[in-house]
């Protein structure tokens, strides 16, 4: 068995599809939406998949999960905390760090060493925080 | 700015778990002599007692910190830049004599257990 997909909840798809593909290299895999007859309401689903390694991993943002409410409660509250909700690798922390910053992403921490890794941690523009991690 | 929660814990975590910076020191250094001599033939006793550790001591270390034996970490070193190269479109046994491996055999077996995947299914896969 191998990880095939991560759920992330976004306050809003379009936004997060701008973010991860334009500042953290991810492409769109897949982009499906269908209206609710019953009730009126846009089901999306989208994935990604990143375009800088062979990692099969998709990145999801589904309306489905948005609307469970736990979820968004939980969200929050790692927000609140600071606590990330994805974690990224990256060959360069410094250099994605300054790359970020020169695109306006907001930085909670710095890249800083911890143990044999160095971390840093920024905001996705969409409610949640994200960490990225090179081995040192 | 003041600290999240989450940097207090990060700090807590680092202050416990990775108290000795004579330990790290090693490490990271062990760990950058492997990623630029990779695909040499490494000798982890002459390794360690250069910095001055046993290679039982030194291979206890870097699992603990690393999660992998510095024969893994190299091994691994080595899978990542043999698939750059196929991917970049050299031949299988190129790419294997490349990277230090002596047999093409004993190349594609690692490949595999590594990537699920034969160099050439890799290699097919990425055209």
């Amino acid at each position: 068995m191998q990880i095939h997909s991560i759920l992330i909840p976004v306050n809003d798809i379009d936004a997060a599809i701008s973010f991860y593909t334009k500042n953290l290299f991810f492409k769109k895999k897949k982009d499906i939406s269908k209206i609710d007859k019953k009730t009126g309401l846009e089901h999306r689903k989208v994935s990604l998949v990143s375009f800088q390694s062979h990692n099969p991993v998709e990145i999801i943002f589904s309306t489905l999960v948005n609307s469970f409410n736990p979820l968004l409660i939980y969200q929050k509250e790692l927000y609140k905390l600071g606590v990330p909700y994805l974690y990224l690798s990256v060959l360069n922390i410094d250099k994605e760090y300054n790359r970020l910053l020169n695109l306006g992403v907001i930085f909670s921490l710095k890249p800083k060493p911890i143990g044999v890794q160095k971390i840093a941690v920024f905001e996705d523009s969409c409610g949640n925080h994200v960490q990225i991690i090179e081995g040192v | 700015m003041t600290n999240t929660f989450y940097q207090d814990q990060i700090i807590s975590f680092n202050n416990i778990l990775y108290s000795d910076p004579f330990h790290l020191k090693i490490l990271t250094r062990t760990k950058r002599y492997l990623d630029v001599n990779f695909y040499n033939t490494i000798d982890l006793k002459d390794l360690a007692l250069s910095q001055g550790f046993s290679p039982y001591h030194l291979l206890r270390l870097f699992k603990f910190y690393y999660g992998i034996t510095p024969r893994q970490y190299q091994i691994n070193k080595r899978i990542e830049k043999a698939k750059k190269n196929l991917t970049d479109g050299w031949k299988v046994s190129e790419s294997c004599y490349d990277v230090g491996f002596q047999s093409v055999t004993t190349f594609s077996t690692l490949f595999k257990r590594k990537t699920g995947m034969t160099p050439r299914e890799f290699q097919k896969s990425n055209f």
